[in-house]
């Protein structure tokens, strides 16, 4: 059991590195190889759902490899570097996001017809990256996966993607690329202030299971966390230097360029993975490493970061009133939604933070819902411009009711995922900054504008006579939109399922930082 | 000077092995080359191969051997000197057998078969010479045969250009190292390494200049040799001009040689006073990565985008030495020497590797730019997945050996409180991204051209190819095994 994470990141690179050896020609063959291992994956990132103990805000499932020891690295202490998984109540579910996701984007890729070997090699490495980024304990291993998910990504973008994919992959490649950098230093400096720290604090008091080497094991670093505390000064550098890296990675104002235009090149199943996970990690690196490590910046600049929230939400949901492109909509949509978790994140409170997990995990399956149900409608009318569409409802009902149900979701429609979230992410951050999270709400009044007026014009109206004979969904699209649906209603009418997992890591947070 | 000695073969077998070795093979080549009528000739890389094979495993029998090195000998036999060797045997083993692999007669006659095993008899001199003449003879061998070596391609005028060009800054160089080296001679009163450490000890209280002059003419010197900036300006027009197999030899046996050079002159003759010249070699690394690296990003030829990005290597190469003069313990010093020669390996691996797809791509489309890799991955999957190995491992991805290495050495400059050169090192390294991508979107994104016919590689090549992609990969996946190697060796005696 303590191997279903490592198992749920190993299945997928295995996968990956047995599609090579397929022959190209068998392309079922490898639709095949990959599906199961999606499939398989998934299961075992359900088991470690359900085999969480919720009772705990530890790290479960640990394991770990040494890879490397470098003698003398720290003054003379030696550096060990780890392969290390394990999973606490933040990342427990978006590891579980990742596996639905994956799994349904493996699905939605039968569409893909050209290079399809490689176009499942990429995939799979990317899911298993996807994987790894959430399931590291490990301040190495998580890199690596990071890095991992960039070349992949760049990839599938540039091979598989419209006119512009080249232009879209390479302004991604940068972007990202530019946030590792600044990440790296982050991490570095981290793991750094941490170590000199702590050999200053083990004279004096007791580190549970202080290691006599230098670890970037994150347990490590969380528990050592809990005992003492960084200066203030390298608290609030390094916040900052998390905090620019998470803007460029998450596409925050003024760094967003460069997501509505990979998610309008992108084919659909890779956007369903980038919207629907791939970005979520940056907030996810904000809260397991920002606001569990340097609580203190993370107070001292709180305003900040509550501010670019807002301006992100309130200007991602403006400019995507504008947009004629479904796809750049939902890429609006999707920043403005994520100004919400940075807004949230800034409250420092319990509540707060759990709303944060809860918008990632629904945003994630709302937005790759939206881009399902998007690209199923856009096989058929071959466009995704908004003008071009029009009185879908009659020719499509399935796909357009579906279309509805995860617009209606991103609205926050009481009963769905969107809801619950917006609530308890409000609820905080209206304790610690009213007037923020009062212009907040607006982008509340926003996305229902903007979604559903767009959704009117794409499926209500006159019916366009070149659409008469459309057929709607066909039986695999209702399993995918199924599932999708069914999780986003689970969450919205019985949160617990999610909300016990993340409670007592919420809270043990919160305790910690004064929330 | 002790009582008369009578040198035996023994001794000079245990004190130049490998050499021996290399030049005897060199020679047989030679006499082979002129005897064998010229349908047979193609045997005589063959017979460099096996010497140079020979004198590997003659080096790597003396791994971990101890001698100490007296007062008056002209050569240690150390670790040092050993683990260098090694390295460029290995890497001259593979250029040769990718010599083999490109088998263009035109492009490389025969004679390249013993110049490059003379000229490599002159790398392994300059790794092992205690004593200034050895020194520079080493020196002045591995630099007039690689003249030669570049200006081999006679139909090209680009080669004679490069050869030509090659000649005058090399010279130059070789000049400006051996003022700077008459300066020291004449401050200590002898030619031995150890003695001169010994005597100057008076001499940097009493004429301190000029012994920075000595200095800094040295590192000028190995600058140009070594392509540090800001002496790099020849290296893209060489490497361009050049037959591809010697640019492969410049970047790599030549940078290494020249390295192990600097690295023991530094550290022996001036090495009592090294927190007065470290913040030269450091500024040497700093600008030499920063000028490397963006210097390739406006290169549309492969060939020059390599060479641009061999000087931004030759940086990194530098920066645990540039650290290590800070706090000159033996063990930082070591730890750094390790870092260094960890890299090395991985940057001889995946650079000559580099050459061989390229040398392919070249000789399929009579052409060296980035366009020529258009769509390899439909002519050739496999060359495409190793290139992208090697790019990748330049730049330093992880699960390659370009990644180890470039972290290791940024562990040294961390530990030894240098930040700022950790913090060049990586904001470079993201700039190198940008300029290998290039290559990689050619090769995966576009379509080939007209020309759908798949590219074949001869056996030699794929075997280079073969060799390099597994060796970056191990480097990167279990890079134990020659970390302990390396941690467990006697550097200096």
């Amino acid at each position: 059991m303590n191997d279903a994470l490592f198992l749920t990141v190993l299945l997928p690179a295995l996968a990956a590195l047995f599609v090579l050896f397929v022959p190209a020609r068998a392309a079922s063959a490898v639709r095949g190889v990959s599906l199961t291992a999606q499939l398989l994956a998934l299961l075992f990132a359900l088991a470690a759902y359900i085999g969480f103990n919720k009772g705990m805000a530890v790290f479960q499932f640990p394991f770990a490899a040494t890879w490397l020891t470098v003698p003398n690295a720290f003054g003379t202490t030696p550096l060990v570097i780890r392969f290390a998984f394990g999973a606490d109540g933040i990342s427990m579910p978006l590891i579980l996001l990742t596996g639905v996701v994956g799994l349904m984007a493996s699905m939605r890729s039968h569409s893909i017809h050209e290079r399809v070997k490689e176009h499942y090699f990429w995939q799979l490495l990317l899911t298993a990256g996807l994987y790894g980024v959430f399931a590291s304990a490990d301040l190495f291993t998580f890199f690596f996966f990071l890095e991992a998910t960039l070349v992949t990504t760049y990839f599938l973008i540039s091979v598989w993607g419209n006119e512009g994919r080249r232009r879209a992959a390479t302004k991604f490649l940068i972007y990202r690329g530019l946030a590792s950098v600044v990440l790296l230093a982050g991490f570095i400096g981290l793991a750094y202030s941490y170590a000199v720290q702590a050999q200053g604090a083990s004279m004096q008091v007791y580190l549970g299971f202080a290691p006599n080497f230098l670890s970037l094991s994150i347990p490590q670093l969380i528990s050592e966390a809990g005992k003492f505390q960084l200066s203030i000064a390298a608290q609030d550098a390094l916040y900052l230097v998390f905090l620019l890296a998470v803007l460029v990675e998450e596409a925050f104002v003024p760094f967003h360029t460069w997501l509505p235009d990979a998610h309008e090149q992108a084919d659909t199943g890779t956007n369903m993975l980038i919207g629907g996970v791939l970005m979520k990690i940056g907030l996810y690196i904000l809260l397991r490493f920002a606001v569990e490590l340097l609580p203190q910046g993370l107070q001292q600049f709180a305003w900040l970061t509550g501010l670019l929230g807002v301006i992100s939400i309130i200007y991602g949901a403006l400019v995507a009133l504008a947009q004629k492109d479904w796809r750049r909509l939902i890429a609006f949509s999707s920043i403005s939604h994520m100004g919400l978790v940075l807004l949230a994140i800034a409250s420092l409170q319990a509540v707060g933070l759990q709303g944060a997990v809860f918008m990632l995990v629904s945003s994630g399956l709302l937005t790759a819902l939206l881009f399902y149900a998007v690209g199923a409608q856009a096989d058929r009318t071959k466009t995704f411009e908004i003008k071009n569409l029009g009185g879908l409802s009659k020719s499509l009902p399935v796909i357009s009711g579906v279309l509805l149900v995860a617009a209606l979701g991103s609205v926050g429609l009481p009963g769905m995922s969107g809801f619950i979230s917006e609530f308890a992410l409000f609820l905080g951050s209206f304790a610690t900054f009213p007037w923020l999270a009062a212009v907040g709400t607006l982008g509340m009044i926003l996305v229902a504008l903007y979604l559903l007026y767009a959704m009117q014009r794409t499926t209500f109206g006159p019916q366009r006579t070149e659409y008469d004979q459309l057929a709607d969904a066909r039986p695999v699209e209702y399993v995918a939109m199924a599932v999708f649906v069914a999780l986003v209603i689970l969450i919205g009418v019985y949160p617990s399922v999610l909300g016990d997992v993340v409670h007592t890591t919420v809270q043990s947070i919160a305790g910690r930082i004064g929330g | 000077m002790t009582a008369q000695t009578f040198i035996t073969f023994t001794d000079v077998w245990r004190a130049l092995g490998p050499e021996v070795v290399l030049a005897a093979t060199a020679f047989i080549v030679m006499i082979v080359e002129f005897l064998v009528p010229p349908r047979t000739r193609h045997i005589t890389p063959w017979l460099s191969l096996a010497g140079t094979v020979a004198a590997g495993v003659v080096t790597a029998l003396q791994l971990h051997v101890f001698y100490a090195t007296l007062q008056t000998a002209s050569v240690a036999v150390d670790d040092f000197s050993n683990i260098f060797m090694l390295i460029i045997l290995l890497s001259c083993a593979l250029i040769i057998l990718l010599a083999i692999g490109a088998s263009r007669k035109a492009e490389l006659p025969f004679e390249y078969s013993y110049m490059i095993l003379f000229a490599t008899v002159g790398a392994l001199v300059l790794t092992a010479a205690n004593d200034l003449v050895t020194l520079y003879v080493g020196l002045e061998l591995l630099s007039i045969s690689s003249y030669v070596l570049v200006a081999m391609h006679r139909g090209s005028l680009r080669s004679a250009e490069g050869g030509l060009k090659y000649l005058i800054i090399g010279s130059i160089g070789s000049a400006l190292i051996l003022y700077g080296l008459s300066f020291v001679y004449g401050l200590a009163g002898t030619t031995q390494l150890l003695s001169i450490a010994s005597s100057l000890q008076s001499a940097w209280v009493t004429t301190p200049a000029l012994l920075y002059v000595a200095l800094v003419l040295v590192a000028a010197g190995v600058g140009v040799k070594m392509s540090v900036a800001p002496f790099h300006q020849w290296t893209a027009d060489v490497y361009e001009g050049a037959p591809t197999p010697v640019t492969a030899y410049l970047a790599v046996v030549s940078k290494a040689a020249v390295l192990a050079l600097l690295i023991r002159v530094l550290l022996t003759v001036f090495g009592q006073q090294t927190p007065e010249w470290w913040p030269l070699i450091g500024w040497m690394a700093a600008i030499t990565m920063v000028i490397g690296n963006v210097g390739a990003l406006a290169q549309r030829n492969v060939k020059r985008l390599l060479a641009f990005s061999s000087i931004g290597q030759v940086g990194y190469l530098l920066v645990p030495f540039a650290a290590a003069g800070v706090t000159p313990s033996a063990s930082g010093v070591y730890q750094g020497l390790s870092a260094s020669v960890y890299y090395l390996v991985a940057y001889a691996l995946m650079t000559i590797g580099g050459f061989a797809v390229l040398q392919v791509v070249q000789a399929a489309r009579a052409s060296e730019e980035i366009d020529a890799f258009s769509g390899l991955y439909k002519r050739s999957p496999w060359l495409a997945a190793s290139m992208l190995v090697f790019l990748l491992s330049l730049a330093g991805m992880p699960l390659t050996g370009g990644f180890v290495g470039k972290f290791l050495i940024f562990l040294t400059a961390f530990n030894d409180g240098q930040f700022w050169l950790g913090v060049i090192l990586f904001a470079t390294s993201a700039v190198a991204f940008y300029y290998y991508f290039a290559i990689v979107r050619a090769m995966f994104t576009r379509q080939p051209p007209d020309d759908q016919t798949a590219v074949k590689a001869t056996p030699a090549m794929n075997t280079v190819i073969a060799v390099c992609l597994a060796g970056t990969l191990l480097l990167g996946v279990l890079p134990s095994p020659l970390m302990s190697l390396l941690g467990g060796l006697h550097w200096f005696s």
